[in-house]
């Protein structure tokens, strides 16, 4: 008897005009799994990421979070469900503080104006039919904005309660990623090793289930890659979180992800528990010729 | 009892000389109709520049706040001046003789409502489309307003336009009562405004303007808050329009061109976008010294410039005493100020251009409010990372 | 009356094609702009209105209303070449002061100088000109071609074909030439072509001159049709011109020549069409309105453009 599966993607496949970037890509990711992700460049990991968070709108397949199917769902309701992500190159609001930074993640756990309209929609097919479903949202819509802006101007006491929570929440986040005491300063001022602990605190902020890290460790020194890896783990225990990291350095996937599963030119060549699937020849293949490649081979018992 | 220092905006202690400044501000405001040297024809003046002030928080919200640009802002200005010349005036079919007091408040839903129907299509689309769309739709309006001569009145336009009446007191008509009617929603916006910016929806908005995919990806209803932008501008224009209506007496189309949303733009972008007072100052330059450049007071001061021309003008004497053709001369200093007036849109253009090439932020860009907290520790010395300056954006 | 005459839908088709010409050829310029650097050059009217004038200056230099014989072909070219370097050299200034300095803004700062120097442009030349407008001399031969119940004046002829001919020539430019190559490679991906050793300022330059130059000609074009020129001519032809280019696609060279002769046709032949139905009337103003009322739905409903290719489309 195996739990359900937290992400079940199926026959995954985004085409930009002629090239396939990704050709239909199974995985299933179990509730509290680390899993890494990992392929030579351009293999379609981040285009998978973009295509879980609803960013893009895959060409074939299906993806389903917790059984409910979010392919083609627009991006806030991916993230209303429990889907968040940090970026490869990092994106933060820069112009905005840190502690804004992670209020604007939170946007959706404040209850202000009472609750967005968190029904999940089929997917939409057609423009028309898009903008059909966009009017019938409409009054509730109406509603709940009507609200949202009559509390912001009024402030009554439920709303300085969930404005001052959230505060809360913020700070205690950002103690947890290691930036207590960064809360006023302009995102853009912050140091590259802070940046990215900013964004993996934005992500946690909107209380996400599934978790989506774009190489959380690039261009860190070997101390701060171990910081990192370390905090995974940590936030991991702490949040109950379901983490997919893409990850270039073999040391960090060998320590902290139970399995990983390898795309090559948009197809998934190999998957399983990193010890496995760094034996096997279709992996090593893939990465022959370049120097990770070697290191893969001679990472042997390297954790 | 941080929670009413928080419901109160209760600043800090080392911010009370920053909160103290708008109030002593509005307070010397207020004294203004009070000194005998501002007449008639300036507070004339400065009710348009508070007219100005209104708008330019309006469009504030849409392009300060969320980042979009909207160039036909006109038309929500024209929706509210409309609204009240056609039920108010005599010569149109619909008068309904209905009081100021009850179409301010429908001013402000029909506001929400044409910027509603403007942004659905465009919004859900980026940002240069906006642009183009609220460019066309401003002079849509304006056909439609000549057009639809049975109920706008076409280019005779309407007139007559009712006053807004005191319980148990008189209309309010003279310049000095409307200043203070400008001043009151000139605050008024400007504090609803910024308790907008301070909420939760402000800072979807500042995200959307930030990085819109990113703001979509944490969660944010991005096509929803732009339209919230959008409406909430629009709203603010209307009753910008109602007042201006309702002040001047008869409406025409005239009145609502294309200059209406270069100005206000002008307003907001060369003040500073995001900032209230960049705005009041914003709208003091860019329209009231025009309006005051031409006063008679004004051209008197400049006549005893007679000196400063001559000056200036030497190299032109002397090439005009040589040259067998007439050479261009300085002008006498007493036209100086209606000159600049003139050539305002001109000045307008290049300043739109140089401010935001030289101070993308506008000339007093927003500053970073604080969230109030207990003491933050001091801060850990930041690290030089060698990746610092490639990573970050 | 709704069936009014043959010969009366011809000529609407006529001049829907002469003004829809036009309307391509300034399109060409937003298109190519937006595809290299993804902003709308709002400037881009003014451009054409100053090629316009331009043109004008040309013409009464060659002496005006008294140009007679060979000399109005001489003078039609000089006026084309002289409004193509002025719109160019006005283009390459803009984009040098304006929106170079704000390549990597945020996106909203590029549109702010678009749109003073818009704003400078047009209010500039209004001042210089007092307002009032200038006319084109009337140096073009009259006479029309008639077959049947087809007719075409020889200046529309001639419009048409002097469009259709730029546009060829464009297309070969783009198409053909290395500048072309690194047009499409910077519109492509600027970080690559740059890293592929391509001069990306010198195309970003190269793609304003051309697109300006296509507005000069227009607007030499559209003074010899209108035989105006005003400093305010440049903003409803700029809008509408934007329009043709959404129409086609924005980004494409053939769409925007599509979306340009197609804009112009819904204008002249859409809006008698709609006031033939009875009931309704659309004065001659309000092809304005039906012009912009197609963006709207074409961004509503195909936000890609009627010719454009449909791109998977993010959600």
């Amino acid at each position: 008897m195996s739990v359900r599966p937290l992400l079940e993607v199926r026959g995954l496949s985004v085409r930009f005009q002629g090239l396939l970037a990704l050709d239909s890509v199974d995985m299933t990711v179990p509730p509290g799994q680390i899993r890494g992700l990992i392929g030579p460049n351009g293999a379609g990991k981040t285009t998978l990421f973009n295509c879980l968070t609803g960013f893009y709108r895959p060409t074939g397949g299906s993806i389903l979070l917790d059984g409910v199917r979010i392919d083609g769902m627009p991006m806030h309701h991916v993230a209303a469900l429990g889907v968040a992500r940090t970026f490869q190159n990092i994106r933060l609001f820069a112009n905005m503080t840190v502690i804004e930074n992670v209020l604007v993640g939170a946007h959706r756990t404040i209850p202000v104006g009472g609750p967005d309209q968190l029904r999940p929609r089929r997917r939409h097919e057609q423009r028309l039919a898009e903008v059909a479903a966009q009017l019938r949202g409409l009054p509730g819509g109406v509603v709940s904005s009507l609200v949202e802006i009559a509390g912001a101007l009024v402030r009554p006491p439920a709303w300085i309660r969930a404005e001052r929570e959230a505060v809360e929440r913020a700070r205690r986040l950002l103690e947890a990623v290691g930036l207590r005491g960064r809360e006023n300063e302009l995102a853009r001022n912050l140091p590259y090793g802070d940046q990215r602990r900013l964004e993996l605190a934005r992500a946690l902020a909107s209380r996400p289930r599934l978790l989506l890290l774009d190489e959380p460790t690039a261009g860190m020194n070997p101390g701060e890659t171990l910081a990192m890896m370390d905090l995974i783990r940590r936030l991991r225990e702490e949040y109950g979180l379901t983490i997919i990291l893409i990850e270039h350095q073999m040391r960090v996937v060998m320590g902290i992800c139970e399995e990983v599963t390898v795309l090559d030119y948009g197809r998934k060549i190999a998957e399983g528990p990193p010890e496995a699937v760094q034996r096997d020849p279709a992996v090593i293949e893939a990465y022959l010729g370049t120097k990770f490649a070697r290191q893969l081979r001679g990472g042997h018992g390297t954790p | 009892m941080p929670d009413l220092r928080l419901w109160l905006k209760v600043p800090p202690r080392r911010d009370v000389a920053r909160r103290l400044l708008p109030a002593a501000a509005v307070v010397l405001f207020a004294l203004v109709p009070a000194v005998p040297f501002f007449t008639d024809p300036w507070l004339r003046v400065f009710f348009l520049v508070g007219l100005y002030v209104v708008l330019g928080l309006g469009l504030n919200i849409v392009v300060g706040f969320a980042g979009l640009l909207d160039l036909g802002y006109v038309a929500f200005f024209a929706a509210g001046a409309y609204l009240m010349g056609i039920l108010t005036s005599p010569q149109s079919p619909v008068d309904l003789r209905l009081e100021f007091w009850v179409i301010l408040p429908l001013a402000l839903l029909l506001g929400a409502l044409v910027g509603l129907l403007l942004g659905l299509p465009v919004l859900p689309l980026r940002g240069d489309y906006l642009a183009i769309v609220t460019l066309g739709f401003g002079e849509i309006i304006r056909i439609l307003l000549v057009n639809l001569r049975d109920i706008t009145g076409g280019s005779q336009g309407l007139a007559a336009i009712e006053k807004p009446p005191v319980p148990g007191w008189q209309r309010i008509d003279e310049p000095w009562q409307w200043y203070y009617v400008i001043l009151v929603t000139a605050v008024a916006v400007a504090f609803l405004s910024a308790r907008l910016r301070d909420a939760r929806i402000g800072r979807a908005w500042e995200a959307i303007r930030e990085d819109e995919d990113v703001a979509a990806a944490m969660g944010i209803d991005t096509v929803k808050y732009k339209l919230l932008a959008f409406a909430t501008g629009a709203a603010v224009g209307s009753v910008g329009g109602v007042l201006f209506a309702s002040y001047i007496g008869f409406i025409n189309p005239t009145s609502f061109t294309l200059q209406v949303s270069i100005n206000v733009l002008a307003v907001v972008i060369i003040g500073g976008m995001g900032n209230t007072w960049g705005v009041v100052f914003g709208a003091f330059i860019l329209i009231g010294v025009p309006e005051l450049l031409q006063f008679r007071e004004t051209s008197d001061v400049l006549e005893r410039l007679g000196w400063l021309r001559t000056a200036l003008d030497a190299p032109f004497a002397a090439l005009d005493a040589l040259a067998p053709f007439g050479v261009w001369r300085v002008p006498e200093p007493e036209t100086w100020g209606r000159l600049v007036a003139d050539k305002r849109f001109i000045i307008y253009g290049a300043l739109l251009v140089a401010v935001m090439v030289a101070r993308p932020g506008g000339l007093f860009p927003s500053r970073r409010r604080k969230l109030e907290f207990e003491a933050p520790p001091p801060s850990e010395v930041a690290e030089p990372s060698a990746l610092a300056a490639g990573g970050s954006q | 009356m709704f069936l009014a005459s043959t010969s009366f839908w011809l000529d609407q088709v006529v001049n829907g094609l002469t003004i829809g010409s036009m309307y391509a050829l300034i399109a060409l310029g937003y298109t190519m702009v937006y595809g290299v650097l993804k902003m709308i050059n709002f400037a881009h009217g003014e451009v054409f209105m100053l090629g316009s004038y331009a043109g004008f200056g040309v013409l009464v230099a060659f002496g005006g209303e008294s140009i007679a014989g060979p000399m109005v072909v001489l003078a039609i070219a000089a006026a084309f070449v002289g409004a193509a370097l002025a719109s160019a050299s006005v283009s390459v200034v803009l984009e040098r002061v304006a929106y170079r300095p704000l390549r990597n803004a945020p996106r909203l700062a590029p549109l702010i100088t678009a749109i003073g120097a818009s704003i400078f442009l047009q209010f500039l030349v209004l001042d210089v000109t007092g307002a009032k407008a200038s006319f084109y001399p009337r140096i073009f031969p009259s006479g029309s071609i008639e077959v049947g119940a087809f007719r075409i004046t020889y200046l529309q002829l001639f419009l048409v074909g002097c469009s259709v001919a730029m546009m060829l020539f464009l297309y070969i430019v783009v198409q053909r030439t290395a500048v072309g190559r690194s047009i499409r490679a910077v519109a492509e991906n600027r970080t690559a072509a740059s890293l592929m050793g391509i001069d990306v300022d010198r195309a970003i330059v190269t793609t304003f001159v051309l697109g300006a130059a296509m507005a000069g000609v227009a607007g030499v074009l559209w003074g010899l049709f209108f035989l105006q020129v005003r400093g305010s001519m440049g903003f409803l032809p700029g809008i509408k011109a934007f329009t043709a280019a959404v129409l086609g696609g924005i980004g494409s060279i053939p769409g925007a020549m599509v979306g340009g002769y197609f804009l112009g046709l819904a204008e002249t032949v859409g809006r008698e069409a709609l006031s033939a139905i009875p009931g309704l009337n659309f004065p001659n103003e309000w092809r304005d309105v039906i012009a912009f009322s197609l963006l709207v739905l074409v961004l509503l409903f195909r936000p890609t453009g009627i010719f454009g290719e449909l791109v998977s489309r993010r959600a």
